[in-house]
């Protein structure tokens, strides 16, 4: 599935183990996230969502590729 | 100064952070070391001390001994379950992916050794069969985690 996650990571200026801090996982997951190695849980998507204030569509396209 | 170096080095792999705790002992908390360490401690003393029991003990001393190790592993796996579920979605996964393929490798692998023991083609001890599933594991768990990287 593709994301916006590592632009919007970008754009806050965090780095990846900010965002693993702040959503409460491990950088790893992070990283597999961005790179489309790992497409997180529900409830994970809906706390990134709220993190970056917008909808799981302007983060994930699931018609994408990574 | 090499030892300034070294203790720098040793600092920074024991550091909270330490990309290494983030691959093989995730979730990990200073009670799983603790109960880890008296686990394992358990488990080879048990064993070495099971051996060396003949056939002039009791036979509840004999069965207890024999089941003592057994319990430990229970105990351990039971260490192992807390930990993992204190880790995050992924590394679950990954963890779960690791099992999955321990389980494919460990059960053909150790059953085809088994029927060679009672064909008296080789001899392995049963004992044995723990520390191979343990490097089995490790083997896997290295694998999920280089999928994810």
């Amino acid at each position: 599935m593709n994301n916006r996650l590592r632009d919007l990571r970008a754009e806050h200026g965090w780095s990846q183990a900010d965002l693993a801090e702040r959503l409460a996982v491990s950088r790893q997951t992070i990283n597999a996230i961005e790179t489309g190695k790992y497409d997180p849980s529900l409830p994970l998507a809906f706390a990134i969502a709220k993190l970056f204030k917008c909808s799981i569509e302007a983060i994930f396209d699931p018609q994408g590729k990574p | 100064m090499r030892a300034a170096q070294a203790y720098s080095r040793v600092k920074f792999a024991l550091h909270e952070n330490a990309m290494w705790k983030d691959f093989w002992f995730a979730g990990a908390t200073r009670n799983y070391w603790v109960l880890s360490s008296l686990l394992m401690l358990g488990y080879v003393l048990a064993i070495t001390l099971g051996v060396q029991l003949d056939s002039g003990w009791p036979m509840s001393i004999r069965v207890l001994a024999a089941l003592v190790p057994a319990l430990l592993i229970i105990g351990f796996v039971v260490l192992e379950f807390r930990r993992i579920r204190n880790t995050d979605e992924l590394r679950q996964r990954m963890e779960l992916e690791a099992g999955m393929l321990t389980l494919a490798v460990s059960v053909p692998l150790l059953s085809a050794i088994g029927l060679l023991d009672d064909a008296g083609i080789m001899e392995v001890p049963f004992l044995m069969s723990v520390p191979a599933l343990m490097l089995i594991y490790i083997a896997a768990q290295a694998w999920a985690h280089r999928r994810y990287q």
